[in-house]
């Protein structure tokens, strides 16, 4: 693997990695269903990703209780199910938003010394 | 959910596709596992809806492509739900289900673990006893016992044995490494090069 190529995948294993935080903050601005979600994101990071790993990661934001969900029926075609970030949601994004800060100035700091 | 496809293929492209997600699914209680596949279906819709490929076939398979894998993305749903409703229901069944649908992930990448290394193992003695063939002419090669089996490998006294290959195992078997090599090398290149 040269450089580049070592580059782009260590860039796009991190921005994978981000994908619960990156969730919970496009869901404290509003609800979203899953496919305008992943679209969304796609578009934000520029990252190939396999649609179908969002479901996932919302079932588990779920079951963690950080969200929620509700079924919209549509007039017509099939269903949508919207996410909601819940109390125990914001919350945590609030921590993961401290947490990132921190891991950023300390990086910051590193980058300086050397 | 009944959608309504212009051909054919269109609609045997869709309903393989969630035969897969069903399969997949199986062992997740059956309410859930509508309510899974529903959102899916709206999922894969909503993506066919906007693509603009002139074909109906095409655009499908396209959404499809972007969805991923079923057995890959939902894998780690269905066993986790399963250990979930079976710690809440405690029935037997449902743990026995959850536990083997958790090892079969766990199993599945030791497998692959396993063959692969079985694989480099077996071209690097092939090229160790191509090189040793030089040093030890008698004693290394694919041998003719009297009663007419063949044997392969290093033999200590190969006096009532007939080398079958002779000097011949030399470039035959470093071929055998070379080729091996790079056909391991590149299965295991696209086996984990798939995107998550």
């Amino acid at each position: 693997m040269n450089q580049k190529e070592f580059l782009n995948k260590w860039e796009s294993q991190l921005r994978k990695g981000l994908l619960e935080f990156i969730i919970l903050m496009y869901l404290e601005e509003k609800q979203y269903y899953g496919y305008e979600l992943i679209s969304e994101i796609k578009q934000f990071l520029s990252i190939t990703i396999s649609e179908g790993t969002i479901y996932p990661l919302l079932n588990r934001l779920k079951k963690e209780g950080l969200i929620t969900s509700t079924w919209v029926e549509k007039e017509v075609g099939i269903p949508r199910k919207y996410y909601q970030i819940t109390k125990e949601g914001i919350d945590a994004l609030a921590s993961m938003k401290d947490s990132w800060i921190h891991v950023n100035f300390s990086l910051q700091k590193l980058m300086v010394k050397k | 959910m009944k959608l309504e496809f212009k051909e054919k293929i269109s609609e045997r492209i869709w309903k393989n596709y969630f035969k897969r997600v069903n399969r997949t699914l199986k062992s997740v209680p059956a309410k859930q596992r509508e309510e899974m596949i529903l959102e899916l279906q709206g999922h894969l819709y909503e993506s066919f809806q906007n693509d603009n490929s002139p074909n109906e076939a095409d655009g499908i398979l396209n959404s499809i492509e972007k969805m991923g894998d079923p057995e890959d993305y939902l894998r780690p749903v269905a066993a986790e739900k399963l250990l979930s409703n079976a710690s809440k229901s405690f029935n037997p069944k449902d743990i026995f289900f959850g536990l083997v649908c958790n090892f079969c992930i766990s199993v599945k990448k030791a497998l692959f673990a396993c063959f692969f290394s079985i694989g480099y193992l077996f071209l690097t003695v092939i090229a160790i006893m191509t090189v040793f063939k030089i040093f030890f002419p008698d004693n290394i090669g694919v041998f003719k016992k009297p009663s007419g089996s063949y044997t392969i490998g290093i033999i200590y006294d190969s006096t009532l044995y007939t080398d079958v290959f002779g000097y011949w195992i030399i470039p035959a078997g470093l071929i055998l490494s070379v080729v091996l090599y790079f056909i391991l090398t590149k299965s295991l290149k696209l086996m984990t090069g798939k995107r998550i």
